[in-house]
């Protein structure tokens, strides 16, 4: 199946009102352009694709809803129509149309689908079935996504690879699936009929007590998820305003510049050596001299020992047989006598086969000539660049004091207001990873749900007792069966997540040897929570904007391909984090990438980018701006245009004329 | 079965909750370091039973090919810890039968596991016993611990 975005127009939002058509082709690859001057309404016009998409954007809220209202607006009414083409094997394209209607007084929206002429207009999210799975939430910001949100799925302290993953291959749907069959469970064993009533009450009791908790805990994980949400939105005002203030002299960025790859370089050195000491550290013969020798010493003893020598079973048959010895004497009782006396120096055979591999690991070791000079060279490598990194984090602190010292007192504010927002970044981090900490309590921790403060363990306790209740009363063949269905399903989607991480994986390093100029050490090592990256095994921790560009919409593709449908690629400042010779080659080789892309492109990434996509193949440059006085000059050259080539509406314009577009730069970075 | 004191683990609680981007993943992790620590030191701390908490049946995976020799450290470690010599048939053969057991998953007996189990323990109260808060970057807990103890292991 291959989508593709058609048009979409928005009337009375907070945007210009504007049809803006895509351009797409039947075969081949298409490259859209949009540029657009800040405060345009950019971001406003992602939300607004990806929500009607998803249908998400039913659930908004009234203030939501009332802050996509225009500032000219003066009907309290809005509206967002995206029209798509969808085209299945061997039939013909059909288009279908989604049409959201505000209403800003009342802070409610109204969603339509047009399936056909015929149809007209249908209240609600009606796309066809054989699309519904893939635009879920987490299916679309897979394809729909801002350019700096690409490190998220490379990120090790994001999980965004295999929550895409989970969306595109139905294992958000498995996992709901045995929430419900866990509900089903837990109230299904709540009316049977006790067998046993001993214990039950108290059982019940305390299985109460933990929905309560888990209540509380989610109730608050959900603040707090809000309270990142917003903090996270003031950090990201208050960085931009701080690095303004340093960029303020050119010096002093590029000493920030430098210092933080500094501090970054030596981050990705400490943590290279901490693998390396780690994986020596796993492997205990190794960790002293003397122990080594000592181990080997003790092999040597063994043998002469004749420890294990051969095993109990061996004299035991022997004697069994009564087939004499094993030199030809028969085994009279005085022989046999004899070796039952002994038989006891002799170890188990399986006792015996492990003293044997262990000494065979001793003695692997020991000519390998391992010594622990090699842990400790590992050792000083990693104190070495763990200095490394205290001087930059010195360097880099100063820096940073020196500036604020030097400011003034507006500034000094901003710098003083995005120190404490960050420590509250990191405060909120941490109390989600506690709300979030998976284990299950032990025994003892069961009996103290008012200790518990992790909606996880709580979840698993109930869960706990839910089956052990089940198991008390008349339902627990019920509870059998959930016990034997919980498994079965939980490890065919374990392993069938790890096949498709395996299969995406090569997938992924296929798009990237394509895409990559020949012979680029690069490639994903492995395929978790994240994307790691490296080369032959060897991790590393990060790659060039443009590599890691590259790696996301080969991942991005290769999800797409597997899943066997196609979708634009709709990226917000695409190629933000790339230097100029990169940008060209990015640009010249998305053609390659997709069948439909839609950036929305700001000042800084022009230069290369343009030169670039247009070796790519077809393009369509789209200019979008508000009819104010700060884009008077947009106005006057567009103006100037044939009438043709450009549509002017009640507060924007709108052109798609390439020269207009190269000649005029828009979007402030 | 192995375990830890629930002291252990509140103690640990910051370093174990940096888990994501950190080589300490999983509990075992740090397990394992006090256990070095404790089979080297040849010290070992009885788990209070009532104040003990499970971390995991067997081991995991990534240490299953460590299961031999964790179990002949056992054995040796605890040879000399407890004076006895290395070369008398008798008593290793009868250390061997007491710690290796081809029964369970982890080639050790239950009372073996207890006894690793006390050695972990003792390790973790050395290096509690260096620093009384823990260190919640692992590059520089594990810096600490090479620093103040691995000189001297299996000294």
């Amino acid at each position: 199946m291959k989508v593709s975005i058609l048009e979409f127009e928005t009337i009375g939002l907070r945007c210009p009102d504007a049809k803006v058509s895509f351009k797409n082709k039947e075969t081949g690859s298409v490259i859209n352009l949009l540029q657009m001057p800040n405060g345009t309404g950019k971001t406003t016009m992602i939300e607004l694709l990806s929500g009607t998409l998803t249908g998400q954007i039913e659930n908004w809220t009234t203030k939501e809803i009332k802050e996509f209202m225009g500032k000219s607006n003066d009907t309290n009414t809005g509206e967002f129509r995206l029209e798509l083409s969808i085209e299945e094997s061997n039939k013909h394209p059909k288009n279908i149309s989604f049409l959201v209607r505000f209403d800003f007084e009342h802070g409610v929206i109204e969603l339509f689908t047009i399936r056909n002429v015929e149809s007209g207009l249908e209240k609600g999210h009606l796309p066809p079935p054989s699309l519904r799975q893939f635009i879920s939430q987490g299916c679309v910001d897979v394809f729909c996504f801002q350019g700096d949100k690409i490190n998220d799925i490379i990120d090790s302290q994001k999980e965004d690879a295999e929550v895409t993953i989970n969306a595109f291959f139905g294992f958000d749907d498995i996992a709901e699936f045995l929430v419900d069959i866990k509900k089903y469970h837990r109230a299904t064993t709540q009316s049977g009929n006790p067998t046993n009533q001993g214990n039950i009450d108290s059982l019940e009791n305390l299985k109460q007590s933990w929905e309560d908790r888990s209540s509380v805990l989610l109730t608050r994980l959900d603040e707090v998820k809000i309270n990142r949400k917003n903090n996270n939105e003031v950090l990201e005002e208050l960085e931009k305003k701080y690095q303004k203030i340093i960029t303020a002299s050119s010096d002093q960025s590029e000493n920030q510049v430098r210092l933080t790859k500094a501090k970054e370089d030596a981050e990705d050195s400490i943590r290279e050596n901490l693998i390396s000491l780690w994986d020596e550290l796993k492997n205990p013969f190794i960790l002293s001299d003397s122990l080594l020798d000592g181990l080997h010493e003790f092999r040597a003893n063994l043998e002469a020992m004749k420890l294990p020598g051969g095993s109990r079973a061996f004299f035991e048959e022997l004697i069994e047989l009564d087939d004499g010895c094993i030199c030809g004497e028969p085994l009279i009782p005085a022989r046999v006598d004899h070796i039952r006396s002994k038989i006891e120096e002799y170890l188990g055979t399986d006792e015996a086969n492990i003293v044997n591999a262990i000494k065979e690991q001793i003695n692997e070791t020991y000519k390998n000539g391992y010594q622990s000079k090699h842990l400790n060279d590992e050792y000083t490598k990693l104190e070495d660049s763990i200095s490394t990194q205290t001087f930059a984090e010195t360097d880099l602190t100063t820096f940073l004091d020196d500036i604020k010292k030097n400011a003034n007192a507006d500034d000094k504010e901003i710098i003083q207001n995005y120190g404490t927002a960050s420590e509250l970044k990191t405060k909120i981090d941490g109390a989600i990873v506690k709300l979030e900490k998976e284990y299950t309590p032990d025994k003892t921790e069961r009996l103290r749900p008012s200790e518990c403060f992790s909606y996880k363990a709580a979840e698993n306790a109930i869960e706990e007792l839910s089956i052990e209740l089940g198991k008390m009363s008349s339902r627990r063949n019920i509870t059998a069966a959930y016990e034997l269905i919980k498994d079965v399903i939980s490890i065919s989607k374990e392993n069938s997540l790890n096949e498709i991480k395996s299969l995406l994986k090569d997938s992924t390093n296929e798009k990237i040897k394509e895409t990559l100029p020949a012979g680029s050490p690069l490639e994903v090592v492995e395929l978790d929570k994240y994307l790691k990256l490296g080369w032959k095994d060897t991790v590393q921790s990060q790659a060039s904007g443009a590599q890691n560009i590259i790696v996301a919409y080969s991942f991005a593709r290769s999800v797409l391909e597997e899943a066997d449908i196609e979708f634009p690629l709709i990226v917000d400042h695409p190629v933000a984090n790339v230097d100029k010779k990169n940008r060209r080659t990015l640009g010249s080789k998305l053609g390659l990438m997709m069948h439909q892309f839609i950036g929305f492109l700001i000042d800084t990434e022009r230069e290369g980018f343009l030169d670039g996509v247009q070796e790519s193949g077809d393009v369509r440059y789209i200019s979008l701006f508000s009819d104010i006085e700060g884009n008077k000059a947009f106005i006057d050259e567009v103006e100037r245009l044939p009438a043709e080539e450009y549509i002017k509406s009640k507060n924007g314009y709108i052109s798609y004329n390439k020269d207009f577009f190269v000649s005029n730069v828009m979007g402030d970075h | 079965m192995f375990r830890w004191s629930k002291n252990t683990k509140d103690w640990a609680e910051t370093l174990l909750n940096n888990k994501k981007n950190s080589v300490i993943k999983i509990d075992f992790d740090l397990y394992y370091l006090f256990l070095l620590i404790g089979l080297g030191l040849g010290r070992t701390q009885t788990l209070d039973e009532k104040n003990t908490t499970d971390i995991i049946r067997s081991y995991p995976t990534k240490y299953n090919s460590q299961r031999h020799k964790i179990a002949m450290m056992l054995i040796y470690c605890d040879l000399k810890a407890s004076g006895f010599s290395t070369n008398d048939k008798n008593i290793v053969k009868s250390k061997i039968e007491e710690i290796i057991s081809s029964e369970s998953i982890n080639l050790i007996s239950g009372n073996a596991e207890k006894l690793l189990n006390n050695y972990a323990n003792g390790g973790y109260e050395a290096v509690r016993e260096k620093m009384i808060k823990v260190e919640p970057n692992d590059a520089l807990f594990i810096k600490i611990l090479y620093e103040e103890f691995f000189p001297q292991l299996f000294q």
